[in-house]
C-alpha cells in the first residue's frame, strides 16, 4: 500500500517520516526543504507499507517545481491513503490545502503535528469537532517527542487492514477503518474572481488577472474552522501585544504564526536591518573564526590520534603483503589516504555542515534569503537563490535540486549553472588550503577570482536571459534555537557521504596515484607524466604556468572535486604555481555527481553550457594569474 | 475612499488587497507569462488575494524586502512587487469584509 505524506511547506513531514519509518532525512526550519518524493517503509506483520514523503505545497496550483512534484503525487500517483501533516499552530492556514485535498476523495486522516507547542502556548484544539466537520480521522502528533506517532501508524496500518478486507467485501470496511472524505462543497465570501473580485473598485485601473487561481472559498472556509476548534487559554499574550501594536490588526493572522512570544519578540527586532544586518555578520565571523581557528586544531589532534593506527596499518600491510613495489606503495598510500582526508577535510565539513545545519534550524536561512534579496538583485536572481548557495557550500548536488523552490525555469537555470561551476563545496576549500598551505599559495587570489567568477556569470546568464527578475515572495519560517539533536542528526546524516563515497574514493585514488608516480619518477614539472609532452606541455606551461601533471588535476575535477587538490599534493609546485592550479580546480569542470544531477535538473544542453562556462573560467583565471602574479 | 501600493501603507494597519499590476522593466520587457503566473500563484497561497486583509510589519530597509502577516504567515515580498499590489485601509468603503474576525 502506498501512503503519501502531504502537507504545507514546514508542516513537519520529512520529520514525521522519520518518526513512522525510521527513514533517514533531512529536516529544516525553512519551506521547501524536501524537493523529491522520498520514501520509508512501516514493516508490518501483514507486508510492508511505502510511506512517501513530499514536497511542501500550499495548495495544488503548483507555482515552482517541487510543488509540482507534490501535486503529481496526488493526480498522478494517487496513494492509497493520505496522511495530511497540518501544523497544529497555525491551523488557519494550512486547512486550506486539506479542503483542497479533500476534494479528490481520497482516504485521508489529518495528523496535527508540532502538537507540543500547543501545550506551552496555551492553545487547545478540539479533535473531536475538527474530526466531525472534516469527516477524517484526526491525530494529534510530535515529531518532536514522538506523542501520537504509534496512534498514527496504528491508523496506517488499520488503513491497509481495512483495505484488504474491504478488497473482499467491496470496499465497504476501508471506509469504516479510515472513513472517505465527506464530500463538501467548498463555499466561501470570496466568490469566483470572474463574477469580479470584492471590493475592486469599478473604474480603477488595478487588476487581478481573470484567469488566476482563487483559493480564497479554501482559505476563508479554513480560518472559520479554526475559529471554532481552536481555543486559546485566556488569548494569547502574543496577539495581545500584537493588538495593542496595531489596533486594526485582527484575525487569525493577527499574530507570527509559528512563533513563540521570545521568538517572536526577536523575529520583530529582526526585521529591522540596523539589528538584523550585524547579527548576520556576527554569523559569519564567527563562522569564519571557528574555521580557521578550529581547523588547524582538529587537524593537529586528529593526525597526533591517527599517527599510531596509521603507523600500525603500515606495519600490518607491510608484514602482511608479499615483499615488493606494489606492497610498498600500498602501505604508504592507504593509511595516508585515510589521515589525510579525516585529517584536513573532516573537519573542515564539520564546521561547515554544523553551520548550515544552525542557520536551517533556526530559521535564519530563510530571514537572510529574504534579506539577501537586495543582493541577489545584483545578480538578477530572487532571494530564495541564497539557498542553494549555501547549501552549495556542503555539496553542489543537493544545492542544484533545491534550484526547485525557484520560481521561474529562468532563475533555476541561472541558479544552477552558478551552482554547478563556480561555488565550491567545502571539501574542495578545505583541500585547496591544504594544498596552498603546503606550497605557499594565496588564498586571497584564489577566492577573488572565485568571487569575480560567481559575479560575472551570473551578470553574464542575467542579460542572456533578458527578463526581469522574479520577485522575491517567501514565507518566514518562525525562528527559534536550534534544536541540537536536530543539528547533530542532520550534521551525522550529511557526513555518512563522506564516509560512505569521500573516504573510500580518496584511498583508491592516493593508491593509483601514487602507483602512478612510483611507476612515473618523481613527479615535478617535466617529468611527472612525461608522456605529456611536445607542443601541449608547451601550451601548458606557457599558457597557463603550471605543470602538465597539475592540468591533469585540472581535468580530474570532472570525476571528483576532492581528487584534484590531492593529486596535486604529490606534485612539486611552486607558491605560484600552486595558486594558479588550485584556483583552476576549484573553478574547474563540474564533477560527475553534479553533472548528473544538472543533466536530470535541467537536461543535457545545461550541462554542455555548464562546461564550457568551467573551461572557459577555469582556462581564463589560469591565463590571468600567470599573467598578473608576480 | 483612499487607495494605496503595498509598499506605501503604513506599518501595523490593516489593508484589505484590491488588486495587482504587472511589472515592466524600464527597456519595457515584462517579466514571463510562466514566472507571473507561479508569483501569483504563491501570493495567492499565502493570502494576497483581492478582499484578503494584510498587515505590513516591517522591511529590512531601502530596497530590501518587506515583511508582511497575511493569510496566517510572516511573508517577505520585495519592494518593487509591494509597489505593484493595491490596498486600501480596513474600514473603506467598498470593500469585502475582514474574513474570520
Ligand atoms: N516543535 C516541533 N517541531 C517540529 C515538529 N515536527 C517538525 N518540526 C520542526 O519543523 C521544521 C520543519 O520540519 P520538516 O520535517 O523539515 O518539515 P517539512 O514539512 O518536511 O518541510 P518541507 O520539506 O519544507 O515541506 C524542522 O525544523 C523540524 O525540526 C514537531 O512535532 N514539533
Ligand atoms: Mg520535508
Amino acid at each position: 500500500m502506498l501512503v503519501a505524506l502531504i502537507g504545507q511547506p514546514n508542516s513537519g513531514k520529512s520529520a514525521l517520516l522519520a518518526r513512522l519509518t525510521g527513514a533517514r532525512v533531512v529536516t529544516s526550519n525553512y519551506p521547501g526543504t524536501t524537493v523529491e518524493v522520498l520514501r520509508g517503509t512501516i514493516r508490518d506483520r501483514a507486508g510492508d507499507i511505502t510511506v512517501l514523503d513530499t514536497p511542501g505545497t500550499y495548495s495544488l496550483a503548483a507555482s515552482s517545481k517541487e510543488q509540482e512534484v507534490a501535486r503529481d503525487v496526488i493526480v498522478t500517483v494517487r496513494p492509497a491513503l493520505i496522511v495530511n501533516v497540518v501544523d497544529a499552530t497555525n491551523l488557519a492556514r494550512h486547512l486550506a490545502l486539506t479542503l483542497e485535498l479533500l476534494t479528490y476523495r481520497i482516504p485521508m486522516v489529518l495528523a496535527l503535528n508540532s502538537c507540543d507547542l500547543l501545550h506551552s502556548r496555551g492553545i487547545s484544539v478540539d479533535t473531536g469537532a475538527l474530526s466531525g466537520v472534516l469527516g477524517v480521522p484526526v491525530f494529534l502528533t510530535s515529531a518532536l517527542t514522538g506523542e501520537g506517532v504509534e496512534e498514527l501508524k496504528g491508523a496506517i496500518v488499520g488503513a491497509r487492514r481495512g483495505r484488504q478486507a474491504g478488497a473482499a467485501t467491496g470496499g465497504e470496511q476501508a471506509s469504516e477503518q479510515v472513513p472517505g472524505p465527506a464530500c463538501r462543497e467548498v463555499s466561501g465570501s470570496g466568490g469566483s474572481l470572474r463574477d469580479g473580485a470584492p471590493g475592486r473598485p469599478t473604474g480603477w485601473k488595478g487588476y487581478w488577472p481573470r484567469d488566476a487561481v482563487d483559493l480564497r472559498p479554501y482559505q476563508e472556509e479554513a480560518e472559520r474552522i479554526a475559529q471554532r476548534v481552536v481555543s486559546r487559554a485566556g488569548g494569547t499574550v502574543t496577539g495581545d501585544r500584537m493588538r495593542r501594536r496595531a489596533p486594526r490588526a485582527r484575525g487569525p493572522w493577527a499574530r507570527a504564526p509559528g512563533a513563540g512570544p521570545l521568538g517572536e519578540r526577536i523575529e520583530r527586532l529582526l526585521d529591522v536591518p540596523a539589528l538584523s544586518i550585524p547579527v548576520l555578520i556576527l554569523v559569519l565571523v564567527v563562522a569564519w573564526k571557528t574555521i580557521t581557528k578550529a581547523i588547524p586544531l582538529a587537524e593537529a589532534a586528529v593526525r597526533v590520534a591517527l599517527g599510531p593506527v596509521s603507523e600500525g596499518l603500515t606495519g600490518f600491510l607491510r608484514a602482511f603483503l608479499p615483499p615488493g613495489r606494489i606492497s610498498e606503495v600500498l602501505a604508504e598510500a592507504v593509511p595516508e589516504g585515510i589521515v589525510l582526508p579525516l585529517a584536513t577535510v573532516l573537519p573542515a565539513i564539520i564546521v561547515a555542515y554544523t553551520f548550515i545545519a544552525l542557520l536551517e534550524d533556526s530559521g535564519l536561512l530563510g530571514r537572510y534569503a529574504a534579506l539577501g534579496d537586495a543582493l541577489t538583485g545584483l545578480l538578477r536572481l530572487p532571494g530564495q537563490a541564497l539557498i542553494p548557495f549555501v547549501l552549495a557550500f556542503g555539496c553542489r548536488v543537493p544545492a542544484i535540486l533545491s534550484a526547485r523552490i525557484l520560481p521561474s525555469d529562468r532563475s533555476r537555470w541561472m541558479t544552477s549553472i552558478i551552482v554547478g561551476t563556480v561555488i565550491p563545496c567545502t571539501a574542495t576549500v578545505s583541500l585547496g588550503l591544504a594544498v596552498l598551505a603546503r606550497f605557499g599559495g594565496s588564498p586571497v587570489a584564489a577566492g577573488a577570482a572565485i568571487a569575480v567568477s560567481i559575479a560575472v556569470i551570473a551578470r553574464l546568464l542575467g542579460s542572456a536571459s533578458g527578463v526581469v527578475r522574479d520577485p522575491l515572495v517567501l514565507e518566514l519560517p518562525p525562528l527559534r534555537f536550534p534544536i541540537v539533536r536536530n543539528v547533530l542528526l542532520k550534521t551525522g546524516m550529511r557526513l555518512t557521504g563522506f564516509f560512505d563515497h569521500v573516504l573510500p574514493l580518496v584511498v583508491a585514488m592516493n593508491v593509483v596515484l601514487r602507483l602512478l608516480v612510483s611507476a612515473d619518477g618523481l613527479p615535478g614539472p617535466g617529468n611527472g607524466f612525461s608522456h605529456v609532452s611536445g607542443l601541449a606541455a608547451r601550451v601548458i606551461e606557457g599558457g597557463l604556468g603550471i605543470p602538465p601533471a597539475a592540468f591533469g588535476a585540472v581535468l580530474l575535477t570532472m570525476f571528483q572535486r576532492y581528487l584534484a587538490p590531492l593529486f596535486l599534493l604529490q606534485l612539486q609546485l611552486t607558491g605560484r604555481q600552486a595558486t594558479i592550479a588550485v584556483t583552476m580546480v576549484a573553478l574547474g569542470l563540474p564533477c560527475l555527481p553534479s553533472s548528473v544531477a544538472l543533466w536530470r535538473e535541467m537536461g543535457p544542453g545545461t550541462v554542455v553550457l555548464s562546461f564550457l562556462i568551467s573551461a572557459a573560467i577555469s582556462t581564463g583565471w589560469g591565463v590571468i594569474l600567470n599573467l598578473v602574479l608576480p | 475612499m483612499s487607495i494605496l501600493t503595498l509598499g506605501g501603507a503604513a506599518p501595523f494597519r490593516s489593508y484589505v488587497v484590491i488588486g495587482i499590476a504587472r511589472p515592466r522593466d524600464r527597456r519595457g520587457e515584462t517579466i514571463s507569462d510562466a514566472s507571473w503566473r507561479n508569483t501569483l500563484i504563491r501570493l495567492a497561497e499565502l493570502g494576497f488575494s483581492p478582499g484578503r486583509t494584510v498587515v505590513k510589519t516591517g522591511s529590512a530597509g531601502p530596497g530590501c524586502p518587506v515583511i508582511v502577516l497575511a493569510g496566517g504567515s510572516r511573508t517577505a515580498i520585495s519592494p518593487g512587487l509591494c509597489d505593484l499590489i493595491l490596498v486600501r485601509p480596513v474600514g473603506n468603503a467598498g470593500g469585502a469584509a475582514e474574513p474570520g474576525t
